[in-house]
């Protein structure tokens, strides 16, 4: 049981996204999703949860056809995948801590003193010591973006999506978050996501990975399947070179 | 208008990002492109009977995202689960944004009354009439009407605003995607406080216009307190009082759905707030009149 | 807020603070009062902008005219309607209904609760539109081509909100007088020959009402470019400024209202 998506199509405002994207993620692996900017890679992730229908096809999490739920039957997907967002959507009225805590305490009824002190660790484990009693509009985006991580892998899904976890990042930052995703996933065989341009990160920990271009699946192996590739546009992507066949 | 391509999440039609059902997504999409040719106005293709047509869909589809939003809001009471955090958090930032604006508009509201009733003091010397005369215009109509326009100007604009900003920051998403229903987190709190505050406001505001009133007629009208006073205590009754606050409650509940779902409906950036805020005060005012209307005329 | 509050005492200091909150409103009314002079210094230096002027004056009263129909015919029901019932009850006597309902429309309820709508609509969409002009640097572009924001933005608007309030004010009157002379018909029978009738209304309350109307048709606009172009950053920096467009320019009607009802009442008027 795991996340499948098959034939997706999606389209907003008559110009379509993404088109006939079939792509299985194997129990525990750590796949990643890359691509240019703009090419669908987050309208993909958002169909996981349900926060986009798709206008065809079909996407399946946990044994279930996520697209056909309501929003009520939505909420147990959600419970059992988490999803960080490329923006941290932190609640801005709260501060850090409380915003780790306070999903703590609705979904497991945590009281406020266990709460709090499990979100000081989570938060401990990305690196977030002394800003945890501040408000997200205080503190850089680094932080924000690590708080948003931490918020989610508190809860203990069972699979997690991360949309570009390590963008804006510095560099020592960065993987220190690669390290926990990839532990999650070894420890406590979280199935793992990951939307990221960062190459580093895809080297680093990825298990396989996806290449979308153009709204299409156009190239899934291993790291090492990619980096030999002979394919002139995934290996202008890859090497990040401004002259060659891609269309943007 | 253009979003790049890495906003589509808040491009996909509305009901897709509240993203409850189809239908609602439909309902959504129809009433975003109605009123985004309704504010622009001055389109060539334009006559009458579009507009009218267009104007129609849009009241009525709007109508019917509230009717979903006052629904979902009911629906998430069960299980019944008071928040009760956000609901003493929200009380307590609505009353303190509103308090000096609703003494002041209530005062006022007495002054303009008495002022109206001067003309009639001044023709027939009518000055035991007075005190009734304010108690009654201000308890059971102007008190209520004017208190909650200043409100929704005040506090429900400011609602929409917020929640117009976490929507557009993807904050709503966020906590749908932590298994947190937003109606039940963040609306049911601010629709149950709202109606609270606007409550104690409005009997605390009608304290303030009478003062007002009184005030007016000792210095401008000759008018004495005690004259006033004596007029007020004999023909205002409790039923006048109870009208007004009844009015209240509903107004405020209105002011909560109609600034929610215009805050959780908002899209493109800047624009898109400042636009879904000035919706929230028009779609409130009109809905306060209709209201009142049909209250008063209902209610004995 | 200021930087010397901080040497001040705790006691101090609340009294520093009460007195800026108390001063607040008068800082934002003079700031408000001083955009009027150079509003119109825009119209001596480059004569009147006819075209932005009807392009926003159409827009204002294409926004607004829906909204001014269904709250003033709501207003006038209501008002026949406890005018109705008192007058049965006291007078027994329907004949003051129709007369003292007209009177209080012109003088009081007509301008203010459509200048109330004008502020709430045409005013927020004003600050809306400036603020967020504001908040994406378009101002900081205008004034980089020389072209001052004042003249170019408020001027138009001035007038334009100006004309539209005083056409809506005539038209929101007529609509509630329609609503209220149906009301009556049809609940106490009163029949509209003895209902549209201005026996008791004098010269001295339309001269207030249309005082009322100008004083409002004068203020909105102003309040609310005043709010759009004192937006701070951000998207919500353009939801404040709304926000605060709508709030000063209804409670700046109310003011209004009851000064411009007192100093006419003092006059005689």
């Amino acid at each position: 049981m795991s996340i499948e998506f098959k034939s997706l199509c999606k389209s907003f405002d008559g110009s379509r996204v993404l088109e006939d994207v079939s792509l299985a993620v194997e129990p525990g692996e750590v796949l990643f999703v890359i691509g240019t900017s703009g090419t669908g890679k987050s309208v993909l992730m958002r169909h996981v949860i349900g926060l986009h229908r798709p206008d065809s096809g079909e996407v399946w999490v946990h044994g279930q056809r996520v697209d056909l739920l309501s929003e009520r039957e939505l909420f147990e997907i959600r419970k059992r995948c988490g999803f960080v967002f490329q923006h941290p959507a932190l609640l801005d009225f709260l501060s850090l801590e409380e915003n780790v805590a306070m999903p703590l305490r609705r979904r497991f009824g945590l009281g406020r003193k266990d709460a709090t002190e499990r979100a000081v660790s989570w938060l401990s484990q990305v690196g977030i010591t002394k800003d945890a009693r501040s408000l997200p509009s205080e503190v850089g985006p680094g932080i924000r973006k690590r708080a948003s991580i931490a918020r989610v892998v508190a809860l203990g899904p069972e699979y997690i999506v991360y949309d570009e976890p390590t963008t804006g990042l510095d560099l020592v930052n960065a993987r220190r978050i690669d390290n926990l995703i990839r532990r999650l996933a070894t420890e406590t065989k979280v199935t793992t996501v990951v939307v990221s341009h960062d190459l580093r990160s895809i080297f680093g920990i990825a298990d396989r990975v996806a290449f979308l271009y153009l709204g299409r699946l156009h190239a899934l192996g291993s790291p090492e399947e990619l980096r030999e590739s002979n394919d002139p546009i995934l290996s202008q992507f890859l090497r990040g070179r401004a002259e060659g066949p891609m269309v943007l | 208008m253009t979003c790049p391509p890495d906003d589509a999440g808040t491009k996909g039609g509305l009901g897709d990002a509240l993203g409850q059902d189809l239908d609602a997504s439909r309902r959504g999409a129809a009433s975003y492109q109605g009123s985004s040719s309704y504010e622009d106005g001055v389109g060539a293709s334009d006559n009458l009977f579009r507009r009218t047509g267009r104007v129609c869909i849009e009241v009525l589809s709007e109508l019917g995202a509230m009717a979903y939003l006052a629904g979902r809001s009911i629906a998430a009471l069960f299980p019944p689960r008071v928040e009760w955090q956000g609901l003493i958090i929200s009380m307590h930032r609505f009353g303190v944004q509103s308090m000096p604006l609703v003494i002041a508009t209530a005062f006022l509201t007495g002054v303009v009354v008495l002022l109206l009733a001067a003309v009639y003091v001044r023709a027939y010397g009518a000055t035991q009439l007075v005190g009734w005369a304010a108690g009654y215009a201000t308890f059971r109509e102007l008190g209520p009407v004017l208190i909650a326009l200043m409100f929704s100007g005040r506090v429900g604009s400011k609602n929409t605003a917020e929640l117009a900003a976490m929507k557009l920051t993807e904050q709503i998403d966020a906590l749908r995607a932590l298994a947190i229903d937003p109606y039940a987190y963040l609306v049911i709190p601010r629709l149950v406080a709202m109606a609270l505050v606007l409550f104690a406001l409005t009997l605390m505001g009608n304290l303030f216009a009478i003062v007002g009133a009184a005030t007016t007629g000792e210095l401008l009208l000759d008018v004495s307190y005690h004259t006033f006073w004596n007029s007020f205590a004999e023909n205002v009754r409790l039923a006048d009082l109870l009208h007004g606050l009844f009015k209240a409650v509903v107004f405020g509940i209105a002011i909560g759905i109609v600034s929610c779902r215009c805050g959780l409906s908002a899209r493109g950036g800047a624009t898109g707030v400042g636009r879904a805020v000035n919706r929230s005060v028009v779609s409130s005012a009109l809905a306060i009149f209709v209201l009142d209307y049909l209250i008063t005329y209902l209610l004995p | 807020m200021n930087p010397k509050q901080e040497q001040l005492g705790p006691n101090h200091r609340f009294l520093a603070a009460v007195g800026a909150s108390t001063m607040a409103p008068f800082w934002v009314a003079g700031a408000i009062v001083l955009l009027l002079p150079r509003a119109l210094v825009g119209l001596k230096e480059r004569g009147w902008p006819a075209r932005e002027v009807l392009r926003q004056a159409y827009s204002a009263g294409n926004r607004s005219v829906l909204l001014v129909a269904v709250t003033l015919a709501s207003v006038g029901m209501i008002l026949v309607y406890h005018g109705g019932l008192q007058a049965q009850r006291v007078l027994g006597d329907m004949s003051p209904v129709g007369p003292a309902f007209i009177q209080i429309l012109l003088r009081e309820f007509g301008p203010t609760i459509v200048g109330l709508m004008v502020a709430a609509r045409v005013g927020g969409g004003i600050a809306a539109e400036i603020g967020s002009m504001v908040v994406t640097e378009q101002i900081d572009a205008l004034r980089m081509n020389a072209a001052d924001p004042i003249r170019f933005l408020v001027t138009p608007r001035l007038i334009a909100v100006f004309l539209t309030t005083m056409a809506l004010t005539v038209f929101g009157c007529a609509v509630a007088v329609a609503s209220g002379a149906v009301t009556a018909n049809v609940l106490f029978g009163v029949p509209h020959q003895s209902f549209l009738n201005l026996s008791m209304t004098e010269p001295g309350d339309l001269i207030t009402g249309l005082i009322k109307a100008a004083a409002y048709g004068v203020y909105v606009p102003l309040a609310a470019s005043w709010a759009g172009l004192s937006a701070g950053i951000g998207s919500e920096g353009v939801g404040r400024a709304t926000t605060s467009g709508v709030v000063v320019g209804s409670l700046g009607i109310i003011v209004l209202s009851s000064v411009i009802g007192a100093v006419t009442f003092a006059f005689g008027l």
